[in-house]
Order: C-alpha cells, then structure tokens, then sequence
C-alpha cells in the first residue's frame, strides 16, 4: 500500500458519551461543510453567498418598507434592521430542512452518520447566515447612524438566543413533520407565511390594542422578539414580555420537536 | 462480529395500502475474516439485506449486532453528492470517518485513476468511474467487513485487478459480504455462501453447494 492509513476508532458496544460527542461533531461539521459547496460552490462569490443573500433580503425590506409614514421616536429602518433579521431563522431554516433527510438517506449507509447530524448541519448552516447577515449589518447601520448600539447588550443577546432557540424547536417540528406528511412538506410556506403577524415583527406590541396583545403574549416566539426589542431600545420602546412561559413552552416544542423527529427518523429508514 | 437475529422487513406497496414482505426472519453470522457470498436473482432482496446491514435501513422486527465497522456497500455511488467533485466527496468521507484527507486523497488519485476528473463534479462521471472513485476512497478506510455489491464488477479488466489485489489480497484478513446475482466472483472468493430466495435466506454448507442450488432455481 502506497499511502499509510488510519484505522478508524473501532466500533464499541457501549462507546461514551464523550466519544459519541466527539464522532457527532465531527460528523456535522463534514455534512455543512458539504453543505457550504453543494449550494454555494466554489466560484463566484462562493461561500459569501450565506451571508449576502440574507443580508440583501433585509437590506430590501428595510429600502421597501422605511417609506411608511411613521409617529414613533425611531426610525422604521432601524426597526426593521435589527428586528426582521429574527426571522431569517425560522423561516429560512424550515425551508432548508423539509425533506433533508429522505434526500440524504444514501448517506446513511455511512456508520458515523446519524438522521438527525444531516438535520443539525443544515440548521447549523442556516443559521449562521442569518446571524452572519445580522451581525455585519448591524455593525454597518450603527456606523451610518441608523442604527445605535443596544441599550441593554446582555438583555439583547440573551432575546436574541431565545429567538434562536425558538427557530431550532420550531425548524425541527417542521423537518419532523415534513418528512411524516405529504401535505405539511407542501403547505409548509404557507404555514410560514401565516406566522408572520404571530412572529413579533411587523408590529411591536405597544402598537397593537390590548385585547389583541393579550392573544399574541401566548405566542413565544412574539414575548422572544419583544424581549429582544427591550435590550435594544431600552426605555425607548414600551415592551411586553413573559420569560417564564414562553421559555417554558419553548422547552416543551424543543422536546416535541425530538420526539416527533424520532418518529420520523424512524419512519424513514423503515419505508 | 456482525449478527442478523430474526430479522423481518417488509415494504409499502400500493400507497401504503399492503405491505411486501423481503426479509422473513432472516438469521445471519459473520465473524471476523469470514468471506460471505449471499445469492439471490434480481429483486430477492440483496440490496435491502445490504442496507439493513450497513444500517442505513432499519427492520420492522429483529436485531442487528455489530461488533466490527462495517464499510457502506462498496461500488456504491450513490452515496456521492453529484454536484460535488470526486475530491470534495473524498473530504467529505475523510472527515467522517475521522480520516486525515490527504491520505485518502494520495489512495484516490494513485488507485481510481480519474486524472483530472477528480476536480470535475460526480455527476459527470462515467457509473465505473463513480466505482472506482467509491472503491478508492473506501480503500483508505481501515474497515473490519467489507460490503460488496455486485456492481463492482461491472468495472474494466484492469481495474478488477487492482481490486483483486487491494481488497482479497491486502486485505484478506478481513471479513466480507459479496452479494450478487452472478457465481464467479463468489467462487472465486467466498469460503461461506448463503442463498436468498423468497425472502428466506439459507445457509448452504458450501460454496459449490449454494452456486449448485442458485443455479438450479
């Protein structure tokens, strides 16, 4: 034999937790970087498409909808520049995982390989190029004066996180149930589309009456959104929120999205 | 060791109104360094015998025990994304199987003899190109049981023997699971045989007795 090789780390019965961790991490890393070129190749822009492509989507939002007449104390840009990017998260993402797995299932030939790594990498991906798109955007308005830097940075960060804890259940409900129903794989931008007035976005919540406010409390990803919103403006913008229950049922989609996801996984590999 | 205990797996027909039953209590031992040959016409059930092995299928009933690492079926393209080049795809396998890149890519470029097409995408390759790609780039990965589908040798002469000489002779202590619907590769290198038909598979006591009885189906 020409070239030396490696024996790969021997199938254990009872491998450890670390060393499974390890083997997982190892194993997602390879599918996004296989990810990355799939979609964005190697010539061109490349791989600053995953974060251009979002970046232009809020950059063309904020140009659209800044022309609306306005009585707030801040500017609908602004609004939108730090606020529509939460978006890119669970819309984005669910269109990137409905049917990954059953696309993918030649993968799994691969011992390392588990259904849910091809489900992570990919929400790994999307991700990042949201929160990529965000974050230099960010940098830049706050450079043009269009934006200012968070009243609160700790209260913004940790708003911004349950924004993304939210996507990552809510992605993995629809990756879980896309792949179990013929009909949610293909109402599924509908879906997304109706959960744009529940997605805290469009309207802040002082603006809304209050009998309204009430209903859209019950949604957690509008209490994520409105306690992001508390970190960046401060006293700026009245802001509702109830930490408690929406992390609460956030942890509950979180444990739903699994369980549905091991039913589809399972489903899967049975048909 | 890798083990099949009553394994049953059946398939949706009809919209998932009826059910085909391929494996039907199927019972299988192979232990290190053994070379199984399992027969079976088209459609008796080889490729999902394959994938339940390799793991990427699960059975509606029975346990699967596995011991050894276990290669994915080899000759098996269709594990490559197409629109990547042969090279990516090598990364791709390297960085799963914990194996460092430019190894498996000296393997591949000295053995699958693709030249410049290594950087084009997989898509555009011949189906013996896409073998050889497979088969190179499992060749740097030490595994335990190698999976062989019989597609392999559906590659040219020369490469045959490459195979010959890297899979049964280099790595000869190594055990293996040849399916496929044609004798001479697992006479030629099979010392256990075993023979699927109607969803049942049979442990014949010898190679020459499971080609006897294939032949006479």
């Amino acid at each position: 034999m020409t070239a030396k090789t490696h024996r790969p780390a021997s199938v254990d019965a009872h491998p450890s937790f670390w060393h499974q961790l390890r083997i997982q991490r190892r194993v997602i890393w390879a599918l996004t970087m296989r990810e990355t070129i799939t979609r964005f190749g190697r010539e061109g822009l490349g791989t600053i498409w995953l974060v251009a492509e979002p970046a232009m989507f809020i950059v063309g939002v904020m140009v659209i909808f800044s022309h609306i007449e306005s009585h707030a104390t801040y500017s609908i840009a602004e609004y939108l520049a730090v606020s529509y990017p939460t978006l890119l998260f669970w819309r984005n993402g669910t269109g990137r995982v409905t049917k990954a797995i059953e696309i993918n299932r030649a993968l799994l030939h691969h011992a390392p390989i588990r259904p849910m790594d091809i489900i992570y990498s990919r929400i790994l991906l999307e991700f990042s190029g949201a929160a990529g798109a965000f974050f230099i955007l960010y940098l830049v308005f706050v450079q043009l004066g269009i934006c200012h830097w968070p009243a609160d940075t700790l209260t913004m960060a940790l708003g911004y996180i349950l924004v993304i804890w939210f996507s990552f259940a809510f992605v993995l409900i629809m990756a879980a149930l896309a792949e179990l129903s013929e009909t949610i794989e293909r109402v599924s931008h509908i879906i997304l589309y109706l959960m744009l007035p529940f997605s805290g976005v469009f309207i802040p919540l002082y603006a809304v009456p209050e009998k309204f406010r009430e209903i859209l409390l019950y949604f957690p990803l509008v209490d994520a959104v409105e306690f992001f919103h508390s970190g960046y403006y401060g006293d700026q913008m009245k802001t509702y929120y109830h930490l408690g229950y929406s992390m609460s049922v956030i942890l509950a989609m979180t444990l739903f999205g699994y369980a549905l996801s091991n039913i589809a996984i399972r489903r899967v590999q049975l048909n | 060791m890798i083990e099949l205990i009553d394994i049953c797996k059946t398939y949706p027909i009809h919209h998932g109104r009826a059910d085909r039953l391929v494996l039907n209590h199927v019972n299988l031992r192979v232990n290190p360094g053994e070379k199984w040959g399992i027969l079976g016409r088209n459609g008796a059930g080889k490729s999902t015998l394959i994938r339940i092995i390799s793991g990427s299928d699960k059975p509606q009933s029975g346990t699967v025990r596995k011991t050894m690492t276990v290669s994915w079926p080899l000759a098996f393209g269709d594990a490559f994304q197409g629109s990547l080049t042969g090279r990516d795809n090598a990364k791709l396998i390297s960085r799963v199987y914990g194996v460092d890149f430019h190894q498996t890519l000296d393997m591949v470029e000295d053995f699958a003899e693709l030249g410049p097409y290594l950087s084009e995408p997989v898509k555009s390759y011949s189906s013996g190109m896409r073998s050889r790609l497979a088969f190179a780039i499992s060749m740097a990965i030490e595994f335990d049981c190698f999976l062989i589908d019989e597609g392999m040798s559906v590659g040219d002469h020369r490469f045959a023997k490459k195979c010959d000489v890297e899979l049964f002779e280099k790595r000869g202590d190594r055990a293996m699971i040849i399916v496929a619907h044609q004798t001479e590769l697992i006479r030629a290198h099979c010392d256990h045989a075993a023979l699927l038909e109607n969803g049942q598979l049979t442990v014949m006591p010898s190679v020459d007795e499971a080609i006897a009885a294939y032949e006479a189906l």
